[in-house]
């Protein structure tokens, strides 16, 4: 068993694909028994960080242990299983077949009938490959990572491109396997994956981590609330109110965020009477990436 | 947990059979790999070995053909297998998919080896029962054993060719060039028309092709020394040059495409 409660760590990773650069100097940890979500907009590096967790290749600078061990070796393959981004599996295969062969790979597979109960597969196992819906296809690929059992998995964005139910019968599989004490690392674009599924989020943009900490976390980043109305108080008057952090908008509509958003309303309403188009946001994940990744934005420029 | 098990020749021999089995049924299924692998040779063969032979050729061309056209037969599916097979499997993520399996990856490329084999063999059951049944070849039970000694031999320098081709080009365009080099070989290696109707350069530039060599010692399995070029060990050391040449550019292209 490893020695630490990390299964991956991350240390100051820099890897450049020729003369772009992917990561510019990451550090992170993915902690045993957890999921972590690396979030990040397409280009971020998030497909950069898988492929070096998998030793598929190798960082130009810094280290990476997986397992506490090195990526890709024979010892990590045995415990690592993955999901690749845009992996198109031989479509003249069935399912079934390419189960079993999967199976083979391994010393102790886990049983197949498991595997189609997780990825819930049941129905298609007779079907080639190259006849199954797109949700059908990543979940086929989902069973493949876990036929070895494997301890740490590695999924690189396994609902992109899925409609919301493929989306959700992923989940419930990735759901079981948490509950089963897995490790696993993913990567999404999705906001909404990371909040719903995560433990620990890791935000990636332009090669750079902009923030590790739990969804909750990440939230609190966000001021609280958007207050969103129109309202016959001018700019100081409305920067003035209680809890108020930030006054912005045009003429016509304003829009206030507010670290404690009912003590702004009270004395919002209580302020101006003509007050309308009232409309209050609660603080979200994408506010939180957004205001990471802008702060970021403006950091970069400076 | 004991992970240092999982290596055992057991399992490793039930992961190969499977694979083989994985890759025969892949490629059988995808017609537009097995039909031109099984019906191009069969076709070939019988058009100028049997029906046009007798008119063209004389006596001997039944089993003249039979030699070249066997050595053509088994070009095609260790060409494609691994040239435009492996490819374009490369550009789809799925070889990364099975490099993250914990076996040898050599197992990978034996099993597509096997397969590769395997469609020869077929070929070459269909190529003789037509050579024999209808052609009137007749050998020694020793000469139909070298004759196809040679002919599934001629699998592997392709096999590592088509390997070298799949790592050094870009998915569709894999096939592409397999293509050409499968009718270049063939065709200039004298497996569709004897190199002595060629003209003098062809005839020199058939002697560095492995093709011609291989057709050259499958003609001496079936009796016929072609053109006197040359004696077995001659032969035999062409082809072995150009087995280890293919498989320093398959090397080659491995450390290209895959070394992290």
């Amino acid at each position: 068993m490893p020695g630490s409660d990390s299964d991956i760590t991350f240390r100051e990773v820099r890897l450049r694909y020729g003369a772009v650069p992917a990561l510019r100097g990451v550090t992170f940890d993915v902690a045993a028994g957890r999921l972590t979500a690396l979030l990040g907009r397409n280009g971020a590096g998030k497909t950069s960080a898988v492929r070096l967790a998998l030793g598929l290749r190798r960082p130009d600078e810094g280290a990476v242990r997986v397992l506490d061990g090195t990526p890709g070796g024979l010892a990590a393959r045995r415990r690592v299983g993955a999901v690749l981004q845009e992996t198109a599996l031989p479509e003249t295969l069935r399912v079934r077949e390419l189960l079993r062969l999967f199976s083979t790979y391994h010393a102790r597979p886990r049983p197949t009938q498991e595997l189609v109960e997780i990825a819930g597969l049941a129905d298609c196992l007779a079907q080639r490959y190259g006849r199954l819906s797109g949700g059908q296809k990543r979940r086929v690929q989902f069973a493949l990572a876990l036929a070895g059992d494997p301890r740490l998995l590695l999924l690189d964005e396994p609902t992109t491109g899925l409609d919301v139910d493929a989306r959700r019968a992923v989940w419930e599989g990735i759901r079981a396997l948490v509950a089963e004490g897995k490790t696993i690392l993913l990567t999404t674009h999705y906001l909404e994956e990371a909040d719903q599924l995560a433990d620990h989020v890791l935000v990636l943009d332009k090669g750079r981590l902009r923030f590790s900490g739990t969804p909750a976390e990440m939230k609190s980043r966000a001021a609280a609330a958007r207050i969103r109305c129109r309202s016959t108080l001018d700019r100081a008057s409305l920067a003035a109110l209680p809890a108020v952090a930030a006054v912005s908008g045009d003429g016509a509509l304003q829009e206030l965020t507010s670290t404690v958003p009912e003590a702004t309303l009270r004395a919002l309403l209580a302020a101006d009477p003509h007050l309308d188009l009232l409309g209050v946001e609660r603080a979200t994940l994408e506010h939180a990436f957004l205001d990471l990744t802008a702060s970021a934005d403006a950091g970069d420029a400076a | 947990m004991n992970t240092r098990r999982l290596t055992s020749p057991r399992l490793l021999l039930r992961a190969l059979l499977l694979e083989t089995g994985a890759e025969f049924l892949k490629s059988w299924r995808m017609p537009s790999f097995s039909l031109p692998s099984l019906i191009f040779p069969v076709a070939f063969y019988a058009v100028f070995g049997i029906v046009l032979g007798d008119r063209l050729g004389g006596e001997g061309a039944a089993a003249y053909y039979l030699a070249t056209f066997g050595v053509f037969a088994a070009i095609g599916p260790s060409l494609f297998g691994f040239g435009s097979g492996i490819a374009v499997e490369r550009d789809q993520g799925w070889l990364d998919l099975k490099r993250l399996a914990p076996v040898p990856v050599a197992l990978f490329l034996l099993a597509r080896l096997a397969m590769a084999l395997l469609f020869t063999l077929i070929i070459l059951a269909l190529l003789y029962a037509l050579a024999a049944g209808a052609g009137g070849v007749t050998l020694a039970p020793a000469g139909w054993l070298r004759l196809a000694a040679v002919h599934l031999l001629t699998t592997l320098p392709f096999a590592l060719f088509g390997l070298a081709l799949g790592l050094h080009v870009r998915g569709q365009a894999a096939a592409g060039v397999a293509n050409l080099f499968f009718m270049g070989f063939s065709l200039l290696g004298g497996l569709w028309i004897p190199i002595g109707v060629f003209p003098e350069i062809l005839r020199d530039f058939a002697l560095v092709l492995p093709s011609y060599h291989l057709g050259a010692l499958a003609l001496m399995a079936v009796g016929i020394a072609e053109g006197g070029v040359g004696n077995v060990l001659g032969h035999v050391a062409a082809v072995l040059a150009f087995t280890l040449l293919a498989a320093l550019l398959a090397a080659r292209g491995w450390r290209r495409a895959f070394v992290p």
